[in-house]
């Protein structure tokens, strides 16, 4: 275990515990290869320092998280306007750790044409596994990757719906290991669900993640939501767990894109020019 | 109107063993989802009183309160299978079905705490009891080449039994902690027997094609 | 020069199945189509580096778990899911080997320090199984004299013993009749092997 010195991995924010899981117990993960120990001061603040060290490291607490850095971020933590919606359900759906590197994971949420095949008759079904062309880009104003007109057929759109739609998503890559959707809400089309996955590198090939929403819904029972989001989450572990190599390749040889893979190519490129080593394929032989 | 009703967790491999039976038998059921993760609901009171061993999978029937997957298989297949093949009624299949439950839950329940590391820890090492559910695995693998000689392809018996559902988790999720297929051929071409089973469903960490 | 590698039993690859298989620690899949031909290839998808023993046969093709990529005996990728309609380009294939079938069992040629080459056939063979030992190649190689291919007698039965180096650490053990022979045969080589098995591990 050693911490990396990659400065675009070390100068981020990191979601590492959901906000309501820590208390005065110390609580240990590893960020980057570093142990770091969360918990609360007697104040109720929330201090994490890295194991070894005394001083505390510097911390936030954002959309049900909190967050630490082990470097100097150049800005704070990106926003999301529909998680401060008072009429929202929040459903942290838990930190599930893989053996995988971040960056194949936010790739594998970007991705659609997976649908039919790994989550079936859930967010998609033989035949229709056409992906239409959409629109993406890396926006330089605010530096971040995002993926616009996205549809895909869905036999079950929601757990509200019991009928097949076309689904209208958006994707956004705020930071090179955070990535949302925003999904057009079947029940109020005017208005955007919202589900973030937060991943949090442990060791360049392995990694924690949670799914957290900010739903419109507020009919359904919060196990029901949760469990739609579980279920969706944990099938794609077994893909990203076993993709060669493990870390993400950021030169174009060895993997071929097609269209429908736009968001990643663009997430790849990004990440190339950030320079982003650890959980890439970048300066390594 | 059935009066069964299983308190259930999507994720976890005991409800999937009862999840499998039930859609075998047919049966109709009420389904309470709990939230074992992260919320940890099979430690709240209100369940703590329906089963005092904090776990799931917990089932109901009118008046009746059932915990331990292997249990309820057994309760089930006695109540609801008028074909009697899920647990058949001769003594030596009778013994050999409940041994290979009692197998699922002590020697395989190693998997289930392996997966459960694997899955949920939040630290970043070796996750523990591998050597454990490996060996379980071998011991499954063995018994299932032998079977193989003799044509049959079941655990017990000659058609599946509610022995094959206990046991199909531990092999069939064992990519989830880390450990591949390679070493279980018998197992291998066992587990595509079971997915043709009436009413086969997977469970996340199982693929829907193979 | 090339090596040739035991990697399954033949009749264990049932018709429409995949399975990985490793090779000094180098992945593999291999897989049956419904016509009975088996293939082995490099274990990944040339799309975004799936294994393909995650895969799913249909036919003669098989299919990539993750986004559908059909690829035929060939290696070469017949459709894209995502785009049903365009033609695939024909830079678009899984990376072949060469195998074959014989003695029971699916042999991968790879390259190699040595040119060796594969005894004939047997006029009956019947299978036995595969042993995967937790012990080094050297260790369950030094069983046979260091033979990768040895011919022994286990309990008077022609036994074929073919070694798999799985990894540094790990070595498979295909074990074949060389004979048409019972269950009662079978299970004796089998027994056999697994005291095998356990020598070489406790060692």
């Amino acid at each position: 275990m050693a911490r990396t010195n990659d400065p675009v991995a070390l100068d981020a924010w990191y979601a590492v515990e959901t906000l309501s899981d820590v208390t005065r117990t110390p609580r240990q993960t590893r960020l980057l290869g570093q142990d770091i120990i969360s918990c609360r001061s007697e104040t109720g603040a929330p201090i994490v320092h890295a194991v070894g060290a005394s001083h505390h490291l510097p911390v936030r607490e954002r959309h049900g998280c909190l967050w630490t850095t082990l470097g100097k971020p150049d800005r704070e933590i990106f926003e999301i306007a529909e998680a401060a919606e008072t009429d929202r359900r929040f459903v942290p759906c838990g930190w599930v750790r893989l053996h995988a590197s971040g960056p194949r994971v936010v790739e594998n949420f970007l991705d659609m044409a997976h649908f039919p095949f790994i989550h079936t008759n859930i967010l998609g079904a033989e035949p229709q596994t056409d992906v239409p062309p959409y629109d993406y880009e890396i926006r330089r104003d605010v530096d971040e990757v995002w993926a616009t007109n996205c549809r895909f057929f869905q036999p079950r759109i929601a757990v509200t719906e019991e009928n097949g739609d076309f689904v209208q998503l958006t994707f956004r890559v705020p930071t090179p290991f955070v990535v949302m959707l925003y999904r057009v809400c079947p029940s109020a089309p005017t208005r955007l669900d919202v589900i973030a996955l937060f991943i949090q590198p442990m060791e360049e090939n392995l990694c924690r993640a949670q799914p957290v929403m900010f739903l419109v819904d507020d009919r359904s029972a919060f196990n029901e939501l949760l469990k739609f989001e579980q279920v969706i989450f944990l099938q794609d572990r077994i893909i990203v767990e076993n993709q060669r190599p493990i870390l993400l390749p950021l030169d174009p040889h060895g993997e071929i894109p097609t269209k429908a893979d736009g968001s990643s190519i663009a997430y790849r490129r990004w990440l190339k020019e950030k320079g982003l080593r650890y959980g890439t394929t970048l300066n390594k032989p | 109107m059935s009066a069964l009703c299983l308190y259930d967790y999507e994720l976890d491999e005991n409800c999937y063993k009862v999840r499998l039976l039930l859609a075998a038998l047919g049966l109709t059921f009420r389904k309470i989802a709990v939230d074992m993760f992260p919320g940890a609901e099979e430690m709240a009171p209100s369940l703590l009183a329906l089963n005092p061993t904090g776990s799931l999978p917990i089932l109901q029937d009118d008046d009746l309160t059932l915990h331990g997957a292997e249990a309820i298989l057994l309760y089930l297949a006695h109540h609801y299978d008028p074909s009697l093949q899920w647990l058949p009624r001769t003594p030596t299949l009778f013994g050999q079905v409940a041994m290979w439950l009692q197998f699922a839950t002590v020697q395989c329940g190693a998997s289930v705490l392996a997966r459960r590391q694997s899955l949920f820890t939040a630290e970043a090492g070796e996750i523990g009891l591998l050597r454990q559910s490996k060996h379980a695995l071998r011991i499954m693998d063995d018994h299932m080449t032998l079977r193989e000689f003799d044509g049959d392809v079941w655990f017990v018996g000659t058609s599946a039994t509610i022995a094959d559902l206990a046991l199909f988790p531990a092999i069939a999720l064992s990519r989830d902690y880390g450990v591949e297929h390679e070493a279980y051929p018998a197992l291998r071409r066992w587990m595509r027997k079971i997915r043709h089973l009436p009413g086969f469903l997977t469970m996340p960490g199982i693929p829907n094609y193979y | 020069m090339s090596v040739w590698y035991p990697v399954a039993l033949a009749r264990g690859l049932e018709p429409s199945s995949a399975c990985g298989t490793r090779v000094h620690g180098q992945e593999f899949v291999v897989w049956r189509d419904q016509a009975g031909a088996s293939h082995v290839w490099e274990d990944r998808c040339p799309h975004r580096g799936m294994r393909l023993s995650f895969g799913f046969v249909r036919g003669f093709h098989i299919a990539c778990l993750y986004h559908g990529w059909q690829f035929d005996a060939a290696g070469q990728c017949r459709l894209i899911p995502a785009h049903p309609d365009i033609t695939v380009p024909k830079t678009i294939r899984a990376n072949r080997y060469p195998s074959l079938e014989r003695l029971g069992i699916i042999w991968l040629q790879l390259p190699g320090e040595t040119q060796d080459e594969l005894p004939s056939d047997a006029n009956a063979t019947t299978e036995v199984r595969s042993l995967t030992i937790e012990a080094p190649p050297d260790r369950v190689s030094a069983e046979f004299q260091n033979r990768p291919l040895a011919r022994i007698r286990v309990g008077g039965l022609p036994v074929i013993a073919a070694l798999q180096p799985l990894s540094n650490t790990e070595t498979a053990l295909h074990l074949v009749i060389e004979a048409s022979v019972g269950a009662t045969e079978q299970k004796l080589v089998s027994v056999w092997g697994a005291a095998l098995r356990t020598r070489a591990e406790a060692s």
